[in-house]
């Protein structure tokens, strides 16, 4: 399996080169540029000297960058946000950045040591402005991007309701009847606003957070914990 | 009788699809006899050190089983109405409530302490990992009726000599807890509570365990605890952290067998986790997962269950071990170099020849195929070593084809050298 984590003599001496210490899975998107800041400050460059933010410069199209931390060598790898905890989970990457969001939605297994403080935003339940909803004689419906979390939220609460899948534009749900409410992400609340619709319920604080394979947490214990410190340090955690 | 060989390509396309249920699957020839050689290999290692086999059913009454579940695990059962008695039946999750129950129901008579091992293939519901195999081939052991640091220490030099001498991986981290730590910061918590701040701790997850434990005088105390994990000085600050509460007890405890294991030579395996909490509710002390390079989960783990067997009216103390197989045999292919495994031979002959019967009384396979170019396919296709094509001028005599066999067993060895193979010629 060329996929397969590297053998540990690696992850033991930084000098060994061919295979990286760790490996680490990224989200491409918004999040990567603060993300690089982050771990630049906490002491992660490019190999060969260039810098960790033109290591991880989005119009290359490798797939693996390569970065160095404390003399480790580090494999870097570019992923679509919700692929990150699945690299994670299966132990092909060591860590991963990944958003409270996803993590909850997939129930991900996997140590989540370190928030890194990044694209903080709560998922809510909203709707109609001034609407409320009697829950009691008419089943709800519900749509999301997120149909796992938010039945869970629903059931917790003991109401029962309809999820509808949609991937995109979710406020337009609820304007055009497709459903009564939403459960989303909002950071400041202003396209809710825009859109007539505002927050009815909290459902979950997100952030973007280190996640780390169990195996590699204990394994790779050295640069793994290297880098959580160094994160920890930086972030005054 | 014999149908013909398929030409390649065909085979797929003709072949109907007959799905089986998510996460269940088949071992075909080449993977089921590694498998088998290694829980063989586990089960010869467990048996050197007097562990004796027991054989549990595939499924029981959940009347019976689930009382030596938690509730936790309950939800993770197969359940079904069996049909003869119209009782609830469970496909068995985990095997160490059945030789839990075993012990308490079946061998009292014996003379304690119970060194019992296990083989088997347990079911569950959904698995939490990402990975969707709900099917685990396990072997395992249980040591019933040896209280405290003696028999943790048994079960974690077992464990290693396992490892090393039964399934041949050098490399491997036995992490140490006590599940004692936790329960002691958590007792009095209401149970939804409780459950949460576990389910935070089991994941590290530091804003909620703050969180989630806000008021609670331990609550400090339960979110440092997500960052402990190391040699032992992990477990040393564990115990300053924890002076004066009833956690306190647990974790030295796990200090004191940190150390016994060491003195026994398990140093250079061991690591130390004292916020680690497994999933199985039934753990009352010691509590370790093993890991090694490849599969990216767990090999193995147990603990100390000193309530089970009461749960079956025959309290004991008592302390168990589970290996995965398929996570165990990923970490003995990541560590060794895979090796293409040819065994016996194809005798070119009629299925009356005098060379199988000998061949098969010398301890080898063998199997007769009459034309000599298919004998020759066949053998590459099925993973022989060997086919014994005599003709008048050129005989093999038992003992050569023996030789080739025996030095085929050992795989390295046979791919360097040159000796005849089944490919020879082909």
């Amino acid at each position: 399996m060329s996929g397969a984590p590297p053998s540990g003599e690696a992850a033991a001496s930084p000098g060994a080169d061919a295979r990286p210490a760790i490996t680490i899975a990224l989200p491409k998107g918004r999040t990567l540029g603060p993300v690089s800041k982050l771990f630049a400050r906490a002491g992660m460059t490019g190999d060969a000297g260039v810098s960790l933010a033109s290591a991880l410069d989005e119009e290359s199209r490798a797939l693996v960058r390569r970065a160095r931390l404390e003399g480790w060598l580090v494999h870097l790898l570019l992923l679509k946000p919700d692929d990150v905890p699945t690299y994670v989970a299966y132990g092909t990457a060591d860590l991963g950045v990944c958003g409270r969001d996803v993590l909850v939605e997939h129930d991900v297994d996997a140590y989540h040591p370190v928030d890194l403080g990044i694209g903080r935003c709560r998922l809510v339940v909203a709707g109609r402005v001034g609407e409320t909803l009697d829950t009691a004689t008419r089943m709800p419906r519900i749509a999301t991007k997120y149909p796992r979390a938010a039945a869970r939220h629903f059931a917790r609460r003991g109401v029962q309701v309809e999820i509808v899948n949609v991937q995109s534009s979710v406020e337009l749900a609820p304007l055009t009847g497709l459903a009564d409410l939403i459960v989303d992400l909002v950071e400041t609340g202003s396209t809710l606003a825009q859109n007539g619709l505002e927050v009815k319920e909290d459902v979950l604080a997100v952030s973007t957070l280190l996640v780390a394979n169990r195996a590699s947490y204990k394994l790779r214990a050295e640069p793994v914990r290297a880098l959580v410190r160094s994160l920890r340090a930086v972030l005054g955690a | 009788m014999m149908d013909r060989p398929s030409s390649p390509g065909t085979g797929a396309l003709t072949a109907l699809e007959h799905p089986l249920p998510p996460g269940m699957r088949d071992l075909l020839p080449e993977e089921a006899a590694s498998r088998r050689d290694l829980s063989r290999a586990v089960l010869e290692r467990l048996a050197l050190h007097g562990y004796r086999l027991v054989t549990p059913p595939a499924f029981e009454l959940a009347s019976v089983l689930e009382r030596g579940l938690g509730a936790a695990a309950a939800d993770d059962v197969l359940r079904f109405i069996e049909p003869e008695s119209g009782e609830v039946a469970v496909l068995r999750p985990d095997m160490t409530p059945q030789v839990a129950r075993i012990v308490a129901t079946r061998l009292g008579d014996r003379e304690p302490p119970f060194r019992l091992a296990y083989e088997g293939t347990v079911v569950r519901r959904r698995s939490s990992r990402a990975k969707k195999h709900r099917q685990i081939p396990q072997v395992g052991v249980e040591l019933c009726g040896v209280a405290g640091a003696e028999g943790d220490l048994e079960l974690l030099c077992l464990a290693a000599d396992a490892l090393r001498e039964g399934a041949g991986l050098a490399r491997f981290t036995l992490d140490l807890s006590d599940a004692g730590i936790v329960r002691e910061l958590l007792a009095g918590v209401a149970a939804p509570r409780a459950a949460e701040i576990s389910l935070a701790l089991s994941r590290k997850d530091e804003p909620s365990l703050v969180e989630l434990t806000a008021g609670l005088a331990e609550g400090p105390r339960i979110s440092a605890l997500a960052r402990l994990h190391g040699g032992r000085e992990a477990i040393v600050e564990a115990i300053a952290l924890l002076a004066g509460t009833r956690a306190e007890a647990p974790a030295s405890r796990l200090l004191a067998l940190y150390d016994a294991a060491s003195a026994r030579g398990l140093g250079p395996h061991l690591s130390a986790d004292p916020g680690e909490v497994r999933g199985l509710s039934y753990y009352t002390g010691t509590i370790f997962s093993i890991y090694a390079e490849g599969p990216g989960e767990p090999v193995g783990g147990g603990g100390r269950y000193d309530d089970l067997l009461a749960r079956y009216g025959a309290p004991r103390p008592a302390v168990g071990l589970g290996l995965d197989l398929d996570a165990l045999a990923w970490a003995v292919r990541a560590a060794t170099a895979p090796a293409a495994r040819r065994t016996g031979a194809v005798v070119v002959g009629p299925d009356t020849d005098p060379r199988l019967a000998e061949l098969r009384a010398r301890g080898f396979p063998a199997v007769a195929v009459a034309d000599p170019a298919r004998a020759r396919a066949y053998a590459a296709s099925w993973g022989f070593a060997f086919v014994w094509d005599d003709t008048a001028e050129r005989k093999t005599t038992t003992d050569d084809v023996v030789r080739v066999l025996s030095s085929a067993g050992e795989p390295r060895a046979a791919d360097r050298s040159g000796q005849p193979s089944a490919d020879e010629g082909a």
